[in-house]
């Protein structure tokens, strides 16, 4: 019977079929890399230019090239989609969700950052802010993961989620430990991508015939 | 003169459903066309797995009756076609989803 329920299940398989590629697992993965790296910068207490560059260079560099491999490897092989994003659909209602809940999560880093609340945790347990801004994060993870029937992005949810606390837990006197976590979260979803990529490019051959 | 009376027979709702929407892989089409603005013939083949045929002919039947739309332009000089749902179509969709819901609501188990 055609209801509510099969209609759903169609939004969330043009939604997978559109993430099946790997290159958004990429794209996030080699950004996480990145900025990990420029981490240890952060903490020295270099210049906001010299901190903010390498990932904002990442950034440009690497939207161009997953716009042109979308378009030149990409859409040949699965073809194009238009995606309707309405509040009254499912899929508009899951990316209202997740854009209020990233908005919630800087809000509050940025108040906590700026108010009493920052000194106020500071007393406690260092990590806590860490488990509390991991969690919103795995949260946020959780629904993209449940929108585009991919579970995968709840292990990067959880390997992000664990990488903040875990960043505090085993800082050193090597600046350098401190970004690890995140490095490593980074690199195993840059390398799910790149799997991903590779065998999506082996099961969908490019169409012979006019689009 | 005894008058003959008039027995008024109900005709059964799914005798009048929209056959246009109701063959399986029309309805499929429609389905995912109804979530998404617009979509290609090569996105619809996979999503469907229907042959370029196949969907060919169900797209025809649908744009003459006025339920999709046809949007053909050249991407980097090759031709490209995009197929998007009608209002009339929308509303045919919601129709049958309606039709069929009350069909099988009276169905006991």
């Amino acid at each position: 019977m055609l209801n509510n329920k099969k209609i759903q299940e169609a939004e969330r398989k043009v939604l997978g079929l559109n993430y099946k590629d790997g290159l958004w697992d990429i794209l996030m993965g080699l950004y996480f890399v990145v900025q990990s790296m420029v981490k240890p910068t952060n903490d020295s207490g270099a210049a906001p230019i010299v901190r903010y560059l390498p990932p904002m260079i990442y950034l440009v560099i690497g939207l161009v090239a997953f716009g042109y491999v979308k378009h030149h490897v990409i859409a040949p092989r699965i073809g194009m989609v238009k995606l309707n994003i309405k509040p009254n659909n499912q899929m508009g209602r899951i990316f209202i969700v997740v854009a209020i809940m990233v908005v919630i999560t800087w809000v509050i880093f940025l108040f906590s950052a700026n108010s009493g609340l920052g000194s106020y945790l500071a007393n406690r347990p260092p990590w806590l802010m860490d488990v509390f801004f991991g969690l919103g994060i795995f949260l946020i993870f959780s629904m993209i993961a449940y929108s585009a029937q991919s579970p995968r992005f709840c292990l990067y949810g959880l390997l992000l989620g664990i990488s903040l606390p875990a960043s505090v837990i085993i800082r050193s006197e090597d600046q350098m430990m401190v970004a690890y976590p995140t490095m490593v979260a980074g690199a195993v979803m840059a390398m799910i991508g790149i799997v991903m990529l590779v065998r999506f490019i082996r099961d969908y051959p490019v169409s012979t015939h006019e689009a | 003169m005894n008058e003959m009376p008039v027995i008024k027979k109900e005709r059964h709702p799914l005798a009048d459903i929209d056959r246009i929407v109701h063959a399986p892989a029309r309805l499929m089409v429609l389905t995912y066309l109804y979530v998404v603005e617009k979509a290609d013939y090569t996105f619809l083949m996979n999503l469907t797995g229907l042959t370029w045929g196949n969907l060919s002919s169900h797209i025809t039947k649908m744009e003459e009756a006025h339920y999709v739309e046809i949007e053909k332009e050249f991407v980097a000089r090759k031709p490209h076609t995009l197929v998007k749902l009608t209002e009339q179509g929308r509303a045919a969709f919601e129709d049958y989803k309606k039709s069929m819901r009350q069909i099988l609501g009276n169905v006991s188990d």
